[in-house]
């Protein structure tokens, strides 16, 4: 009787450390929101940052039309070279991270490719 | 206090009528004093307290150094063209005295009255005998300084509070602009802009010398409740709008607190996203 316990219960233990693949888990190397999605959800904001409702005056004739007052003079932009300095390092850094942050989004779908 | 300019009224009074002391067109010409033209009606010998006043060796440069564009000094700039006109309006729209005194506003902090106070005095000291002084009064943060790329120029402040002379003070670039600048902000700005004393002191400045024209950079108008305060004591305000960030309310209420207080004699947008006018 004895005997016939401790085989049962061995057989048990053996059973129990027996180990076997059932399937292979599924591993989350992207983000929930893939990257089309999550690019549109990035532009609507910044969109929305962008233009916070202010209804600037950007023309002679919107103001005259808008407050019945025509400006003397309007004088379009232009960067002096300081600005234009600082407008090509900020577009260099902008283009830069626009790249990085594509090839971060789109990994999942590039890293077969590569 | 005291206004020195109803004493220094044009002694040949209207300007604005078709007699002769016009240029064809209105404007006046550059560089030239024709007879009967408007420049003709500035006394062409300055007084000699200009004359004293100590010429900076270099001219206002327009190098990578430069924080604002000084798009006068380059006639082939296509906004040059715009600051001709604004100049040719101002002259047309100047009160029927000498020495006006004219103030640069803008609703808000960095929408251009520094550059455009800056380059309307550059264009104005174009016309030969024609004096223009530009005094930088937006003493809480001055800018024209750091505009014309001149260091140096020592604290606005002595001078508007009479410890130290005008004539050590100010300086000119070429024979007609003269420039009184700060170099630092002023901490009790508003109780100084609205005593008697600097305004007294600038009426001594208009008195020894005596410029056609005196352009003030003031700060803006819808941050600064002392600009309102002070505008009755400039004969004519222009008021510089930025196309990228005024609104139609902040213009109205500017012209709602400019109401009564001084004559608007222009609009002026900055950052247009049209073509110059004129």
């Amino acid at each position: 009787m004895t005997a016939l316990h401790t085989a049962r219960h061995l057989l048990t233990s053996l059973r129990r450390r027996r180990f076997a693949l059932v399937a292979i888990a599924l591993v989350v190397t992207a983000f929930v929101l893939q990257g089309p999605k999550l690019a549109v959800i990035f532009a609507a904001c910044a969109l929305l940052l962008i233009d916070p409702n202010r209804p600037t005056i950007h023309t002679a004739e919107q103001m005259d039309r808008e407050l019945g007052l025509r400006p003397v003079v309007s004088i379009p932009h232009f960067a002096s070279p300081a600005e234009k300095l600082r407008t090509d390092r900020l577009h260099r850094f902008v283009r830069v991270a626009s790249i990085t942050a594509l090839l971060v989004f789109f990994a999942d779908w590039l890293l077969p490719f590569l | 206090m005291i206004r020195t300019l109803v004493s220094r009224l044009d002694p040949r009074g209207d300007r604005s009528g078709a007699g002769g002391n016009r240029p064809p067109g209105g404007v006046p010409r550059e560089h030239t004093a024709l007879p009967g033209s408007f420049p003709a009606l500035t006394d062409p010998s300055p007084p000699p307290a200009w004359a004293r006043l100590r010429r900076v060796a270099r001219s206002p440069s327009y190098g990578p150094k430069a924080k604002v564009r000084l798009i006068s000094c380059r006639p082939t700039d296509p906004a040059a063209k715009a600051f001709e006109h604004l100049r040719g309006h101002l002259l047309r729209s100047l009160p029927g005295n000498r020495m006006a005194r004219i103030a640069v506003i803008s609703p808000t902090p960095d929408c251009g009255s520094t550059f455009a106070a800056a380059n309307l005095a550059l264009s104005l000291s174009r016309i030969s005998a024609f004096r223009t002084l530009l005094l930088d009064l937006n003493l809480p943060d001055p800018g024209l300084a750091r505009a014309f790329d001149i260091k140096g120029t020592g604290p606005l402040e002595e001078m508007l509070t009479g410890a130290r002379a005008p004539e050590r003070h100010l300086f000119r670039i070429g024979e007609t602009l003269a420039l009184g600048l700060n170099d630092r902000p002023v901490k009790d700005a508003s109780a100084l802009m609205q005593g008697d004393e600097m305004w007294g002191v600038l009426d001594g400045i208009q008195n020894t010398l005596a410029p056609d024209i005196t352009l003030i950079d003031l700060p803006p108008l819808l941050r600064d409740d002392t600009t309102r305060l002070v505008l009755p004591m400039v004969d004519g305000v222009l008021l510089v709008a930025d196309g990228a960030r005024t609104t139609s309310r902040q213009i109205a209420e500017c012209e709602r607190r400019l109401c009564d207080r001084a004559p608007l004699l222009g609009v002026v947008l900055n950052r247009a996203a049209d073509v110059p006018s004129g």
